[in-house]
């Protein structure tokens, strides 16, 4: 029973995975977005700050705040596995 | 690029079926790295320009060149990284739970020892 | 069989000793390099903290030990992570925005042009470094429960 119900709801995620992952190619292929905020980005990137690197300059100088918010996620995960793996001598 | 959100959804439902069926706690937690694996792949892949090229400003490139799109790279940059200390967790809770109760079978582990 | 083990240790060991500094400078380089070419403060970390995992395949559980001292690494896990804040607030000092870049005025394409992204790459890649490596050990030790190293480390 539980078997079955299993892989009768992985064939209908299947299913509907491979529907919407053709609707998704078909529409970036006839509505194409060139003036979005990806466009603003580039165009800027020589003139505001000094780097080559488009990446770079988006991790670091456009969202700064992001990679604030990923180095809490990092402190956190080494604190709290150094937490958990903690050797308790018994004197 | 239907081949890569085609693939990106399989290897999704891939790590889903491992999290849920195997007994084995190791198992669930490498199901649960390869999910993350198939999300980014899918965030990567929506960002795409036809006929573009990588967002670099080389020296022979002028600035008004076709790129394709730079912020779903930078932002999965980030979510590499919370996975990786998912899974740093996550394995670390699992050596925990042996040296506890003697065993890594998602069946004898319910009850809580004292 | 003792001759196998013997011959498999000096194998290992002579590749970990071409392959240690390799991936050292080439991590100072991602690091270093990262408004140039791709890469960045990330990529650089991690690749500077693999060479924890190389000593520990290679020479055993008590080189590791003398190597690094885990708790000088997790102190400098929080001066990357003070360093990356401060950098951050000095866009707020002269009057704009959070993360602003105040400090250039060079031509790009020159090793150090960018002006706080230069120094941010280093901030974050120091953080990454010892983290990881912090991790690594703290892992690995974990391995080794028994008596005997304790013995040993008490003398």
């Amino acid at each position: 029973m539980k078997k079955f119900f299993t892989w009768f709801s992985l064939t209908i995620i299947t299913v509907i995975s491979i529907y919407v992952s053709y609707k998704m190619a078909i529409m970036t292929q006839l509505h194409p977005t060139y003036e979005g905020i990806a466009n603003l980005i580039v165009n800027d990137t020589l003139q505001k700050t000094g780097a080559i690197n488009s990446c770079t300059a988006i991790v670091f100088d456009f969202r700064g705040y992001d990679t604030l918010g990923e180095s809490f996620v990092l402190f956190t995960a080494i604190t709290g596995s150094a937490a958990i793996l903690r050797k308790y001598k018994r004197r | 690029m239907l081949l890569n959100y085609i693939g990106s959804f399989l290897i999704i439902i891939l790590g889903l079926y491992i999290t849920i069926v195997k007994k084995n706690l190791i198992k669930i937690v490498i199901g649960m790295s390869l999910m993350d694996s198939g999300i980014n792949l899918l965030l990567i892949s929506i960002g795409f320009r036809q006929g573009g090229t990588a967002p670099i400003f080389m020296s022979d490139l002028k600035p008004g060149a076709f790129f394709v799109d730079p912020v779903p790279q930078a932002l999965t940059l980030t979510s590499i990284v919370i996975g990786a200390c998912v899974t740093a967790l996550a394995l670390s809770l699992v050596i925990k739970i042996k040296a506890h109760y003697g065993s890594i079978d998602a069946d004898k582990v319910r009850r809580l020892n004292g | 069989m003792k001759k196998n083990i013997i011959i498999k240790n000096s194998i290992i060991k002579s590749c970990a000793n071409i392959t240690l500094p390799i991936a050292l400078i080439l991590g100072i380089y991602v690091i270093l390099h990262g408004h140039l070419s791709p890469g960045g403060g990330f990529q650089g970390g991690v690749l500077i903290a693999g060479a924890v995992a190389i000593v520990f395949t290679a020479y055993g559980y008590k080189e590791v030990l003398s190597l690094f001292n885990a708790e000088r690494a997790k102190t400098f896990e929080d001066i990357g992570a003070l360093g990356y804040v401060f950098l951050g607030t000095l866009g707020l000092i002269y009057g704009y925005t959070f993360c602003t870049n105040v400090l250039w005025h060079s031509t790009p394409g020159k090793l150090y042009s960018s002006g706080t992204i230069f120094w941010m790459n280093f901030a974050v890649g120091y953080k990454v470094l010892a983290g990881l490596g912090f991790l690594i050990i703290m892992l690995v030790s974990n391995l080794y429960q028994t008596s005997e190293y304790e013995d040993e480390e008490e003398k």
